[in-house]
């Protein structure tokens, strides 16, 4: 036979002797072990609550499902947890940092076993112990599962094994607590059934994000962008003697919106000086709720109230003057009863009247009067209505002013 | 299946390792990349006041408010405010100037204590000095810095706050933001993205805002009724007794609210307005009965033949009464014209005038003139309600006949 079908032959011999090893499996491997009595169990698994590396002394459980390869009556259950195999017979030396007790082992989360089932830890929290010492059947169609608690992971990121044995026998031979005596784990002459497996703890995915402080705040009539320019009077912007003009509603009212995410809220400032023409003013509403009495009325105030809320609450507005409800009337109420440009009458102001503020004292301060506020996170649009009315002797002239409204976030 | 030679594999496995560390530091370097100082904190209730949120202030014309809760004790004595226009996280390596932004130059002026700020409930105190850095253009700066060698300690129960004057808003419409870091030595080492060894840290959001223009127009007004119950009804009266007749013994007398004529002069003008009189005195026919005068005139008894009259202010609204000229006081004899007692139509008696008697006028040169005589004026805006108390005697040689007259009141507003 020439070198190269020896070779080819051999090659071939050794493809096969691989193809049945693979085909005979772990029957095959362990068939290099002595058991008592064995089989591996099956449908074995150990699910793990938590596989992260566990360097912080946290805890989780781990819940042991199998089914006995032998119907038989179990006394005992072992799971072995071993850095190197799960192969039985082997030496098991504990994964870096595993334990499977704090104080005492316990066991959570059973199914599969009845009667009195004690658990405990052995070879310093290496192999954990679960008898019962009545026994129980134990068909081959029954899972069996239950959850180790409080077990420590190990503090290397990797593959990690355990060794899953049943007894049955409570005391002496075939028992766990004769297997026990060898601490190394390598005894398979009292185990019934058996089985390995493996898991691994795993680098935790860390997820990093930011969410910046944001505010977005609008002023505006009728959207967002636009100016927000106001003529207050009849058509000819010509305030009234006999009745207020009003300027309010979606038309002619003004509008600001406010969305912030900051975690203390907001609050919306209101700045400015009364209507003015030259040295000529018309009176501030005042730091008071203010009510139209009649006629002569020589006034220039707002009041606001919530349009709408997308999210979080509607802000509040703490100066009654801003509130338009103190004479039993309500700032919205007049949402509907835009009169700018029109002819004023006083059924402008609602029935009742709504009322208006102006604290010109603190809206001419350095950062104005505050009109509003909100104390979380939100989202809200909101109209401020302004209103104004001139007595007789209130001097002739083009009165204006500008308003700002300023949102300040607390983050 | 490819071959690879071990010493390949090798090379293969090796660059494998060094991928996973470059990664694995890369992961490392991002989750530590915000914390230059791995105890910094986040700072708590952190906002930032403005005190206009108008892009079109005027440079260097705003005030804002820095205020924060420290995270953690130290001596504070560094802290930066830097205003970005793309986000307000500390870390991040950009941060844009908003446009046209200006913290007040290369030395703002900064407010640390309440004795020049009232608003402020809890300060720095003394000793800090600001700086404007990262200059955009021209004299205009983006960063804050304020720093005092001295320091001030600071809990994690401390709030800070001061004021930086001079701002510059930014020139565009919406959100900017600040980086706010605090720092316990005065060299601080800042710029985005390393940011030195801080100690707390926060971000704030700000934003401009449309202004609310509102124009109203007030017109010139002027109110103006002559009557004698109330505006609207004729200033119709007869003079005398029950007859309407006059006497040779006793004044009649047209006052009060029966009889009296009243006006009411409402008005806006920034100059006032006055009432002048118009009319003649007295007339029938050719027969007149003669003026009372362009002095006070006072009744001395009998036969005194006169018509005159004399005015005062009943109501005021706003304003000030209208200021009366002299012959039409009614106070020449140290009586007064709101003391005439109404007698028209009743018993004639010289107690009518009052006492001491109230005395009366009638210029007839300047009544018969063209706009009349001056009887009243107002010299600001008001609103008032005036009487004028009409007299009249005669003597025993005064014409028989019916007198009458037809008298105006022109108001003219001065605006």
């Amino acid at each position: 036979m020439s070198f190269g079908k020896f070779r080819y032959r051999s090659v071939t011999a050794v493809v096969i002797m691989v193809m049945l090893l693979v085909l005979a499996g772990p029957n095959f491997l362990s068939s290099f072990k002595v058991h008592a009595v064995d089989g591996q169990i099956t449908s074995r698994s150990i699910q793990m609550g938590d596989d992260s590396s566990n360097t912080s002394g946290g805890t989780t459980k781990y819940q042991v499902t199998f089914k006995p390869y032998t119907s038989a009556t179990i006394y005992g259950v072992i799971v072995d947890f071993c850095n190197t195999d799960p192969i039985p017979g082997d030496v098991c030396t504990a994964p870096t940092g595993f334990s499977d007790y704090v104080t005492t082992a316990s066991a959570s989360n059973v199914s599969g076993l009845s009667g009195t089932w004690v658990a405990a830890q052995a070879n310093s929290g290496r192999t954990f112990e679960y008898t019962n010492a009545s026994g129980q059947s134990m068909p081959t169609s029954t899972a069996v599962s239950f959850a180790i608690n409080n077990v420590t992971n190990p503090t290397v990121v990797g593959t990690f094994y355990a060794r899953i044995f049943t007894f049955n026998s409570n005391s002496g031979a075939g028992s766990a607590t004769q297997w026990l005596t060898t601490a190394n784990g390598t005894d398979i002459t009292n185990d019934f059934d058996y089985g390995g497996i493996a898991l691994s703890v795993a680098a935790t995915i860390n997820v990093t994000s930011k969410v910046q402080e944001q505010i977005t705040f609008c002023v505006y009539i009728s959207s967002c962008g636009t100016a927000a320019t106001v003529n207050l009077g009849d058509s000819h912007d010509v305030l009234s003697t006999t009745a207020p003009a009003v300027a309010s509603g979606a038309t002619y009212g003004v509008f600001y919106s406010l969305s912030t995410n900051a975690s203390n809220g907001a609050v919306v400032y209101l700045k400015g000086a009364t209507l003015t023409s030259g040295a000529n003013t018309i009176p501030a509403a005042g730091a008071t709720p203010y009510l139209y009495s009649g006629t002569n009325n020589d006034f220039f105030g707002l009041c606001s109230y919530n349009s709408a809320v997308t999210v979080g609450s509607a802000p509040t507005i703490p100066s009654s003057e801003y509130q338009g409800t103190s004479n039993g009337g309500t700032c919205s109420g007049l949402a509907t009863l835009s009169d700018v440009n029109t002819t004023q009458t006083t059924a402008a102001l609602g029935a009742t009247y709504a009322t208006f503020g102006f604290n010109s004292t603190n809206t001419t301060s350095t950062y104005g009067d505050e009109l509003a506020a909100i104390t979380a996170p939100g989202a809200s649009v909101n109209a401020v209505v302004l209103a104004a009315g001139v007595s007789v002797t209130q001097a002739s002239g083009v009165y204006t002013t500008t308003l700002q409204l300023i949102a300040t976030g607390t983050y | 299946m490819r071959y690879y030679p071990r010493t390949r594999g090798r090379i293969f496995y090796r660059g494998a390792l060094l991928t996973v560390a470059f990664v694995v530091a890369i992961f490392g370097l991002l989750e530590a990349r915000p914390l230059s100082k791995v105890d910094a904190a986040q700072i708590t209730t952190r906002s930032i006041t403005m005190s206009s949120s108008n892009a079109a202030a005027a440079a260097n014309s705003n005030t804002y408010q820095i205020r924060f809760t420290a995270a953690s004790s130290y001596t504070v004595k560094a802290i930066v405010v830097d205003f970005c226009s793309n986000d307000p996280i500390v870390g991040d390596a950009t941060c844009t100037a908003p446009t046209g932004f200006d913290v007040g130059g290369a030395t703002p002026t900064i407010i640390t204590s309440s004795g020049t700020d009232p608003t402020l409930s809890a300060t720095l105190g003394t000793g800090w000095t600001g700086a404007g850095t990262n200059l955009i253009t021209g004299s205009q700066y983006r960063t804050l810095t304020i720093t005092n060698s001295t320091g001030v300690a600071v809990t994690s129960a401390s709030v800070v706050s001061f004021d930086m004057s001079n701002v510059t808003n930014p020139t565009t419409v919406g959100s900017f933001y600040a980086r706010i870091l605090t720092y316990t030595t005065t060299t601080t080492g800042y710029a985005p993205g390393s940011e030195g060894s801080y100690s707390d840290y926060g971000g704030v959001a700000l934003s401009t805002a449309a202004l609310i223009t509102i124009t109203s127009r007030v017109q010139e007004q002027l109110s103006f009724c002559v009557y004698i119950s109330s505006c609207g009804t004729a200033a119709t009266l007869n003079l005398g007794d029950s007859h309407d007749v006059l006497s040779t013994t006793a004044p009649a007398i047209a006052a009060g609210a029966t009889y009296g004529v009243y006006y009411s002069l409402s008005t806006n003008a920034s100059h006032g307005a006055m009432v002048y009189l118009k009319g003649s005195t007295l007339t029938s026919g050719a027969y007149t009965i003669p003026a009372a005068g362009s002095s006070a005139f006072t009744y001395s008894g009998v036969n005194n033949d006169f018509f005159g009259l004399c005015t005062y202010n009943s109501a005021l609204t706003a304003g000030s009464a209208p200021t009366v000229i002299g012959e039409y006081q009614g106070v020449g004899a140290g009586g007064t014209c709101a003391g005439a007692t109404n007698n028209s139509g009743g018993t004639l008696s010289t107690t009518n005038l009052g006492t001491p008697y109230a005395t009366f006028g009638f210029n007839s040169t300047n009544t018969g003139s063209t706009y009349g005589d001056q009887l009243a004026s107002i010299a600001a805006p008001g609103s008032s309600v005036n009487a004028i108390v009409l007299a009249a005697g005669v003597n025993a040689t005064q014409g028989d006949g019916i007198y009458s007259t037809t008298l105006q009141l022109i108001a003219t507003g001065a605006y």
